[in-house]
């Protein structure tokens, strides 16, 4: 028996080591005993980096704080909650711990991991060292997160445009009285006066329940095959007013672009909404960039991206280099009413006007934001097959 | 006189259209909803029915589809303000394939209404 303990022990080390579950050990002394292949793999990072030292942190983090294996060895909890976006205690193990979150750029990608840490006791009942193991989640959160934002959209949408239904109906008895009553005050009266003002606020509440009609997709539009690269041409003038000086616009269209079936004011929107939310995020001005190309979707791509499907797109790209958005912002900035600017500063439809148009016309839109550096919007709009194909005949 | 029956369930809504059409010179009836409305044409036809898509009762499309089947030549124009369940572009279009002959999205300004209910009841006389 004793002479089978090194064979044992080899055996043990094998198991680990080709384990296809990214796996890790610390002993006592919170130093790396194990770093497995798939580990390697998933963190990028060379076993013969990691034995020995308690730099376990650094495949993970930025900066030095307890991997999920080192709270285990301290036998507690503390922290947790700061330290994870989700943690629990091991339904497999007794004094297990589970945490999952986001890590960026885990070799080279951004990656959901789910950790498992467990102790190992010796006979005594002392830790002799902890086995951590990490799964790479990520396409399946993806998908989960691509599943619940759609729900999420469908269920705003709804209720937006169950709102704007109710909303419309009393717009339009206020609107009626106060125009027939206008017509029975003598023009210019105070009163005269009072009903124009009343109109005018009603005006404008249709536009705010006009602009959550889009987002409901419920808006009554007249799509037309239209070319981008037009559009972005004659809004040229105003665009340059809109933004200001000290924002330059950089334009960048793709020649022979193919066309889109889309209400042109509704594409027109697109354009002024997105370019309104890039001066937004440059007070101090800065650089715009509007640019359109032709572009394939794949079955890989629409794994990433909520609301994608194959096929043949035109792209809007619209980059600014303004503030940018955290991950947790960007995932509300589709949503009615959300703002992150001064209270009267804006609606809080802007973007929700344009997400609504966008899925109205079959299309999505893909969102890539950095804090300080600024943020791309890319509008897919289906190509228009009816012509793009009377556009390939006459080639 | 012009005879136009309208049918909207919002009561505040209905009497104010009621009110503008009477002022602008027609003989106006109201039903509450789509089965009221169609009864009240059995009894006395109308040059024009006004009729709102999304009502408790009975729905819009229906109230166009029987009205239709009473009356081929009557003039039908749908209002609308949006519906939680349906597009309102596929609305409007699936209204006309009901027999509607035009709609108008509400909120909408007095004089395209007007217009709108002149322009329907005269191509029908």
């Amino acid at each position: 028996m004793e002479n089978d303990l090194p064979k044992q022990k080899t055996f043990t080390e094998k198991l680990i080591e080709n384990s296809a579950a990214a796996t890790f050990v610390l002993d006592s002394e919170h130093k790396v005993i194990f770093w497995n292949r798939a580990c390697e793999t998933l963190t990028g990072i060379a076993a013969a980096e990691m034995i020995g030292t308690s730099n376990q942190w650094r495949a993970f983090y930025d900066h030095e704080r307890p991997c999920l294996g080192d709270i285990v060895l301290n036998a507690g909890e503390e922290g947790l909650q700061e330290l994870y976006e989700s943690y629990a205690k091991s339904t497999l193990i007794p004094d297990g711990l589970h945490a999952e979150g986001w890590y960026k750029n885990l070799n080279g990608r951004d990656r959901y991991i789910l950790f498992d840490a467990a102790p190992i006791y010796d006979e005594s009942g002392n830790i002799l060292a902890v086995i951590e193991t990490l799964n790479d989640g990520t396409e399946q959160k993806r998908l989960e997160e691509k599943l619940r934002q759609s729900v999420k959209m469908e269920s705003i949408g709804r209720l937006a445009g169950g709102v704007a239904h109710d909303f419309n109906n009393k717009l339009a008895v206020i609107l009626g009285y106060a125009e027939v009553s206008k017509m029975h005050t003598p023009e210019g009266g105070k009163l005269w006066l009072n009903l124009n003002e009343i109109i005018k606020a009603a005006e404008h509440s249709r536009d705010v329940t006009s602009q959550l009609l889009s987002f409901s997709r419920q808006h009554v539009i007249s799509p037309k095959p239209i070319n981008l690269n037009s559009s972005i041409q004659d809004l040229q003038k105003s665009l340059a007013q809109l933004v200001g000086e000290d924002v330059r616009i950089n334009y960048n269209l793709t020649d022979n672009l193919l066309l889109v079936k889309i209400d042109a004011a509704q594409a027109d929107n697109i354009i002024i909404n997105l370019a309104l939310n890039a001066k937004a995020a440059m007070p101090e001005g800065g650089k715009l960039q509007l640019a359109t190309a032709i572009k394939t979707v794949d079955d890989e791509y629409c794994l990433q991206q909520a609301d994608a499907l194959p096929g043949s797109y035109i792209q809007l790209t619209v980059r600014d280099s303004g503030s940018g958005m955290s991950r947790e912002t960007l995932t509300h900035i589709f949503e009615p009413f959300f703002t992150t600017r001064d209270v009267n500063k804006g609606t809080g439809l802007g973007l929700a006007t344009i997400y609504g148009i966008v899925r109205q016309n079959k299309g999505f839109i893909e969102v890539v934001s950095e804090v300080g550096i600024g943020t791309t919007f890319k509008v897919y709009l289906p190509v228009f097959h009816e012509i793009a194909e009377k556009v390939t005949e006459l080639i | 006189m012009k005879k136009i029956l309208v049918i909207d369930d919002d009561l505040q809504f209905n009497k104010m259209v009621c009110m503008i059409l009477v002022d602008a010179g027609y003989e106006v009836r109201s039903a509450y909803d789509g089965s009221e409305g169609v009864k009240m044409f059995r009894q006395e036809r109308s040059d024009l029915v006004i009729t709102d898509l999304y009502m408790p009762e009975k729905e819009g499309l229906e109230t166009i589809m029987e009205l239709r089947q009473e009356d081929s030549r009557i003039k039908i124009l749908v209002m609308s303000g949006g519906s939680p369940h349906m597009n309102m572009s596929e609305m409007f279009n699936m209204a006309e394939l009901f027999g509607a002959d035009a709609a108008l999205p509400k909120p909408f300004a007095m004089g395209v209404f007007l217009q709108r209910v002149k322009a329907l009841v005269e191509s029908g006389s």
